[in-house]
């Protein structure tokens, strides 16, 4: 009895049952001949209703060229076929639930019994949705931080072009607001002069008040101009020495020779920006001797080393700050009594505290009345890893 | 071995018509106005085809192999610079392109279509014998091109053919190549056989 050629699948290829991926093997008419456990498990079609019946019929779409064509030549003794997952999201339609349906990449090799009469064509599927979904996640995040990035680097140039509108502004504010303020400076001068003898010493005293107010008028643009100004500079990095900066800082305070200064001896030399840490220093000091009641007053300027930043304070055993004025002390324009006056400005402190947060640091006070203040702030070690993190 | 003018012109047509009917074949898949040609093709040794390489430094190419063997022996390889690789894939697919590296979708994708342009080539060689090759696993690598090309050379008698291929995707050109590499005297066969089939066609 002749035996059916296409047994030779059957006792060849009964290993295909175990494999973990799909497969399926047709002769070239399209009919099934072998329909393994994993594909039946994953297309939901049984080996019963498959084995012996065309492929063509349960897959329709197989026999547009563009899948016909390619794997004819598999019969003819072409070269394996792939039909890769982007442009095919499937052969065989695997559904895995919520109407949707594997990615499969899939290759296709020529078969033929011992005789090479009849070519068959092995079809193996791989199930990639998994894979296909983690890398679409992958680019979505990708893309998410490059927009991100994106965003920021344009938001840093907002950022810059505001600040420099802005201090061209405060400069250009300040300028106007100065002329006519030195005009009605001018004029009460003139007015005080020409009428010395004429105006009642109530008059006289309102004018010499006014006079004061376009003074203090005319220090707090200034301030504002001071403050604005720190806002967009860039500060070139340098070996600072603690030690010698602050020398520097005392003899510009000009303090009572009387005044005592302690200078911690582990003040740090290290790479920073020099004029903005002067600054802070020199607001801190200025500010130690200009509200001192006393000509022997002494001040202390130390320094923790606190890992990733230096910890200074700058400590006086002057009056002490009044608790209901230290909630507000860092905000331009208050100060620590009620009024400003021209000895304070109320913008020292403010400067202090914007140079300081702006380098991710904090500023604080301690004090009490009678009993000295003390301020300590922190300062990065190392600021060109802080401005820039992922060089 | 060298070649003459005449075999590179008859080989030149055996790989324009493979390419032809390649870029037919992903015409049809993709429905783009793709067009591939080989202008230039060109016999080598390991030896030649190294100096080549270093002449352009070290560069990784991704390339799409398959390895044949039967009356003719050897590896058919198409192989793309990375850049250029995503370049073609991104306008195959219609995807931004990503990064130089090669993602996997994007192996999976130039598998597919390296795989259509080497059958149609192999499928265009083999039309003048009657008998089949037996072929491996399709398969994708990355090296650079000498070491990828050195991996198949058992003997440096081994031919080299290396075609330029010329890739016209709408506003996108890509160049690439299509290597052949045949073991010893399999060169030799398939020039007798494209002899052969000449002086039929003359004779007829």
């Amino acid at each position: 009895m002749k035996e059916n050629p296409h047994n030779f699948i059957a006792r060849n290829f009964l290993f295909l049952d175990m494999m973990p991926v799909g497969t399926f093997i047709i002769d070239q008419n399209y009919w099934v001949h072998n329909w393994n456990s994993c594909l039946e498990r994953w297309s939901g079609i049984s080996k019963e209703t498959i084995l012996g019946t065309s492929l063509l019929e349960h897959f329709p779409r197989l026999k547009q060229p563009q899948y016909s064509l390619r794997i004819n030549e598999i019969f003819k003794g072409g070269p394996p076929v792939i039909f890769s997952s982007k442009f095919h999201q499937y052969l065989i339609p695997c559904p895995i639930g919520k109407g949707r349906y594997q990615t499969q990449q899939t290759m296709v090799t020529p078969v033929h019994d011992e005789k090479v009469q009849n070519h068959y064509a092995l079809f193996t599927i791989q199930d990639v949705t998994d894979a296909t979904h983690q890398l679409a996640k992958f680019r979505t995040i990708k893309e998410n931080l490059l927009k991100k990035e994106i965003d920021l680097g344009n938001l840093l140039l907002e950022v810059k072009r505001i600040n420099i509108e802005l201090e061209q502004f405060a400069q250009v504010v300040s300028h106007d607001l100065k002329a006519p303020l030195r005009s009605i400076q001018n004029l009460t001068n003139w007015i005080l002069d020409n009428l010395e003898d004429k105006v009642a010493e109530d008059s006289k005293a309102h004018l010499h008040l006014m006079k004061e107010q376009v003074i203090r008028m005319q220090t707090m643009i200034d301030a504002i101009l001071e403050y604005s100004k720190d806002i967009g500079g860039e500060h070139k990095m340098e070996l600072v020495n603690t030690q010698t900066l602050i020398k520097e800082i005392i003899e510009e305070a000009h303090a009572p020779a009387s005044f005592r200064f302690h200078i911690h001896p582990d003040l740090p030399k290290f790479y920073t920006h020099r004029t903005k840490l002067k600054q802070v220093f020199s607001n801190l000091v200025n500010n130690a001797v200009k509200h001192h009641d006393r000509q022997d007053g002494e001040v202390e300027i130390g320094v923790n080393d606190k890992g990733e930043t230096f910890e200074f304070r700058v400590k006086d055993d002057g009056p002490g700050i009044d608790p209901t004025y230290q909630k507000n002390i860092f905000i331009i324009f208050q100060t620590a009594s009620k009024k400003l006056s021209e000895n304070s400005t109320g913008i020292g402190l403010a400067i202090v505290k914007k140079i300081v947060t702006d380098n991710k640091g904090t500023v604080e006070l301690v004090s009490s009345l009678g009993e000295g203040s003390q301020f300590t702030f922190t300062w990065p070690k190392n600021l060109q890893t802080l401005n820039n993190p992922n060089p | 071995m060298k070649l003459t003018e005449d075999q590179i012109d008859a080989l030149g047509e055996i790989f324009n018509i493979g390419v032809g009917k390649g870029a037919n074949t992903l015409n049809q898949m993709l429905g783009c106005q793709i067009k591939i040609r080989v202008p230039h093709i060109q016999s080598l040794s390991l030896k030649e085809l190294e100096e080549q390489a270093q002449e352009f430094g070290p560069k990784e190419v991704a390339t799409v192999n398959l390895r044949f063997k039967g009356s003719l022996t050897g590896n058919a390889m198409l192989a793309f610079p990375p850049q250029s690789a995503q370049n073609l894939v991104a306008a195959l697919t219609g995807e931004e392109p990503g990064s130089p590296e090669l993602d996997s979708v994007t192996v999976d994708t130039l598998s597919e279509m390296g795989n259509i342009i080497i059958n149609a080539v192999m499928g265009s060689i083999t039309n003048f014998f009657n008998q089949r090759l037996d072929y491996s696993v399709p398969h994708y690598a990355e090296d650079a091109i000498h070491n990828l090309v050195a991996s198949f050379v058992s003997d440096p008698n081994y031919s080299i053919i290396m075609a330029k291929a010329h890739f016209s995707i709408e506003n996108l050109e890509v160049d690439g190549e299509i290597g052949l590499i045949f073991g010893m005297g399999s060169l030799e066969v398939l020039l007798q056989a494209i002899e052969t089939f000449k002086n039929n066609l003359e004779s007829d």
